[in-house]
């Protein structure tokens, strides 16, 4: 006999028992005896105890609701110490695991060296052999193998320090290696720990039935355990109050068994309950603020004591002001109101479904359910047009327009003097010559043609890196400068195009005039492809690479704006160079500056741009928290001078 | 906003402090045994409620009850013992409720009128036990055995234990 079954006996035969001493008191009433009683008394307290063991073996069982009101943020790159290490271990990764560190970082001291002291291979091997490419002990020791060590105090120091002595010789490495690289250290000493673990936004999960009509039951009522052990209450003072024959312990235990029966009391389910969103402005400008109102409404017949709602906020906004959860009681028939305000952000953002967490009077049953209310906010952000130019690549095609080339011609800036010959007009004879000298000449301007560019944004998933949570990351600044390329390029007179490397193709063919502009617009604004939120898988972009090249028409410029985390990135690049595209590359820098690993990374993507440089492959590397034009002007100063 | 404030909802944080200070003083007045105990359950109940941990609210409210049952034990009048028991109750089931809202909305969000629905409910459903139990025993003394009326709750609880 289980447990349940001897309760249900013994329940009914206290029952029987109760029942026949009201009937016939004088049959078994008082007549028990007090050893009875005081049994009855004792077992009582014992089923207290007991449980109150369920209690606490018990776990509440609530429903936990997600963070749709945090955006999802983008890391830096390196976040993985182990990850920068690897990516200058290239096709060596199969290194053993122990001294992965250390062929990664050396490959990285070699990579710098050579890159900034000018050293081949050889030498600076030898240099990091015998430890004498560092002033840091602690790197020295760390790569190279004919060096003495460390000095027995430095030895001690390292056994006081928090940190462990190959986290400290390995931050030490990085930092030596950041030097060489002339990547200077903002952060202070590097006690900063890797970032500890962040609210991540826990997402809706509908489950794989996306296409719900009104609402769908994410969970079923189920009880939460809240109430569970209040029968210790009931139990311990019955029995109490037998064994030391008080009536007002006895009415506490009564009292208890009230809660213990209100508990079990639950008129489940909630019924037909809607939600309804309206989103104040349809098409605001980023960085407004947009009021959401969700209405509520309880559509069934009787009152329903606890709604709990969370409303799915797109992933891409965040709450501004108030707060995205309402809980509340309704009555028959009755709505009620909450509203929050996000701010607005490029890009079209659906909002999910609003999860409701409903609960019976008690809180001792629950069931978790999504209701259906589909709304969509868009943000198309205005083209602005930079101060500065972009200082294309000397190339151009057969159009008029702004690019000077070496041919004389048509335009307005001199280029040079040379015999007249029939059929040339008249103004550009040189009539001052010809005054002084008797002489026919013809001036030359460098003849001006128009470009055709194709502006190639960097959406893969590696590309979705940002230097803190709360800054905007790589894909977004592309975004942003491409819009502002394309606008400043189209005004000049260039035929200008819009791409991106992602999971879908993504591609507006080199044009001009106003359809075009609002085309580039909508698609820098909407396209999935440029969404503000990373792809949740990586895939398929090498596939639009290849589509990419055979769109590109031959001497097309591609402006390629990437942050050049990964060496793909710089690979692109130089395929394009080699067809006969040339490349200018923008680089929105996403590096940190926090943990050995983001040094690291930062490492690699300055030896990744030099090495583009190298190849003749112009780089624009533009600062986290600088504007787009400074980038710029620092970028034609040195393509002038 | 980079992280959502979950610690428990502030009305029903104040609520549950009331109810558990009734239980408190109207047992503790007439048990020094009762006031150690309930002293120490309220002040558990308090850390429980700041710190929005469930287990020290539960701890604390079972020795604010226990601290009732003590009273009663050493002779306070019945409805001193009955109030002082519904509070307890009621100081639990609030806290814990207030708790739930605050890990599932969160500080930020209107949870006022569900909150003080689900008190209200609580306080309501102990008032009328213990207003109910305590009528029967007024009106049944002397008549009915005391023995019927153990049986009787004895019954009530195991047979509502089955229901589990």
């Amino acid at each position: 006999m289980n447990a349940g079954r001897l309760l249900l006996v013994l329940g009914l035969a206290a029952l029987g028992l109760g029942l026949a001493s009201i009937v016939a008191p004088d049959a078994v009433g008082l007549d028990l005896g007090t050893a009875v009683v005081t049994l009855v008394g004792l077992l009582t307290v014992v089923e207290a105890l007991r449980s109150v063991q369920s209690r606490r073996r018990a776990d509440l069982d609530e429903a936990t609701t997600p963070d749709p009101e945090l955006t999802v943020t983008a890391d830096a790159p390196g976040e993985e110490l182990e990850s920068a290490v690897e990516a200058f271990l290239g096709d060596r990764r199969n290194y053993y695991r122990g001294t992965r560190a250390q062929e990664g970082l050396r490959a990285a001291a070699i990579g710098v060296l050579r890159e900034y002291e000018g050293l081949p291979e050889p030498e600076a091997e030898e240099r990091i052999e015998d430890g004498s490419w560092t002033d840091d002990p602690y790197a020295a020791a760390f790569l190279g193998e004919d060096v003495a060590g460390l000095s027995r105090r430095a030895r001690l120091r390292d056994l006081v320090r928090r940190e462990s002595s190959r986290d400290r010789r390995i931050r030490r490495t990085v930092d030596a290696i950041a030097a060489v690289a002339g990547i200077r250290r903002e952060g202070s000493e590097g006690d900063h720990g890797p970032p500890s673990d962040r609210d991540r936004p826990t997402r809706f999960s509908t489950g794989t039935n996306r296409e719900f009509e009104d609402w769908v039951i994410a969970r079923g009522a189920h009880p939460t355990g809240r109430w569970q052990g209040i029968g210790a209450l009931a139990f311990a003072g019955i029995g109490l109050g037998i064994l030391v024959e008080q009536p007002a312990v006895l009415l506490a235990g009564a009292v208890g068994v009230g809660y213990a029966a209100y508990a079990r009391s639950s008129a489940f389910p909630p019924g037909q309950v809607s939600a309804e969103r309206v989103v104040e402005a349809s098409r605001p400008a980023p960085g407004d603020e947009v009021e959401v109102r969700v209405t509520l409404t309880n559509e069934s017949g009787r009152f329903l004591s606890d709604l709990r709602v969370v409303d799915g906020v797109p992933e891409a906004l965040s709450v501004a002001e108030g707060s995205p959860r309402f809980g509340t009681a309704l009555r028959a028939g009755e709505s009620a109101t909450f509203s929050y305000g996000v701010i607005a952000r490029r890009g079209v953002h659906e909002f999910g479904p609003t999860l409701l967490v409903a609960r019976d009077l008690a809180g001792s049953t629950e069931e978790e359910r999504l209701l259906e209310a589909g709304t969509t906010l868009t943000c198309v952000p205005p083209l602005r047009e930079t101060a500065e130019p972009l200082a294309l690549r000397p190339q151009a095609t057969r159009y008029a327009g702004r690019v000077e080339t070496d041919r004389g011609g048509e335009g307005t800036q001199f280029h040079a003097t040379r015999e007249y010959r029939p059929g040339d007009p008249l103004r550009r004879i040189d009539w001052n010559r010809r005054a002084r000298t008797g002489e026919l000449t013809t001036v030359e301007f460098h003849e001006e043609r128009a470009a055709t560019v194709v502006v190639l944004i960097d959406a893969r998933k590696p590309a979705y890196r940002s230097p803190g949570p709360e800054k905007p990351h790589a894909v977004d600044r592309s975004v942003d400068a491409a819009g502002s390329l394309f606008a400043t390029l189209s005004a000049a007179g260039d035929r200008v195009g819009i791409a991106a490397l992602g999971d879908e193709p993504c591609w507006l063919a080199p044009g001009t005039g106003r359809d075009h502009r609002t085309a580039a617009r909508e698609l820098l604004a909407t396209h999935p492809v440029l969404s503000p939120v990373p792809p949740a898988t990586p895939s398929g972009w090498f596939r639009s690479q290849r589509r990419l090249r055979r769109r590109l028409s031959p001497g097309t410029q591609v402006v390629f704006c990437t942050p050049l985390v990964d060496d793909s990135a710089g690979r692109f690049a130089r395929r394009f160079e080699e067809h006969g595209h040339p490349v200018t590359v923008l680089s929105p820098d996403p590096t940190a500056d926090q943990t050995p690993g983001h040094r690291l990374a930062a490492v690699s993507r300055t030896l990744r741009t030099s090495a583009l440089r190298r190849a003749g492959i112009p780089v624009i590397d533009w600062r986290a928290d600088e504007p787009l034009d400074a980038a710029l002007a620092r970028h034609g100063e040195r393509g002038r001078g | 906003m980079s992280r959502i404030d979950r610690s428990p909802a502030p009305l029903g944080r104040r609520l549950s402090l009331a109810a558990a200070l009734v239980a408190l003083l109207s047992s503790g007045l007439y048990s020094w045994l009762a006031l150690a105990l309930g002293a120490i359950g309220f002040l558990t109940l308090s850390v429980g409620l700041v710190r929005g941990t469930d287990r020290p609210v539960t701890l604390g409210a079972a020795g604010l009850a226990s601290g009732t049952l003590a009273a009663g034990v050493e002779g306070a009048p019945a409805p001193v013992v009955l109030v002082s028991v519904v509070a307890a109750i009621v100081a639990w089931d609030v806290a814990g409720n207030a708790l739930g809202v605050g890990r599932q909305l969160g500080r930020e969000a209107e949870t006022r009128r569900a909150e003080a629905v689900h008190a209200a409910a609580s306080a309501a459903v102990g008032l009328a036990t213990a207003g109910a139990g305590y009528g029967l025993y007024r009106a049944g003394t002397g008549e009915q055995p005391v023995a019927a009326l153990v049986f009787l709750l004895v019954a009530a609880v195991l047979l509502l234990e089955t229901l589990d």
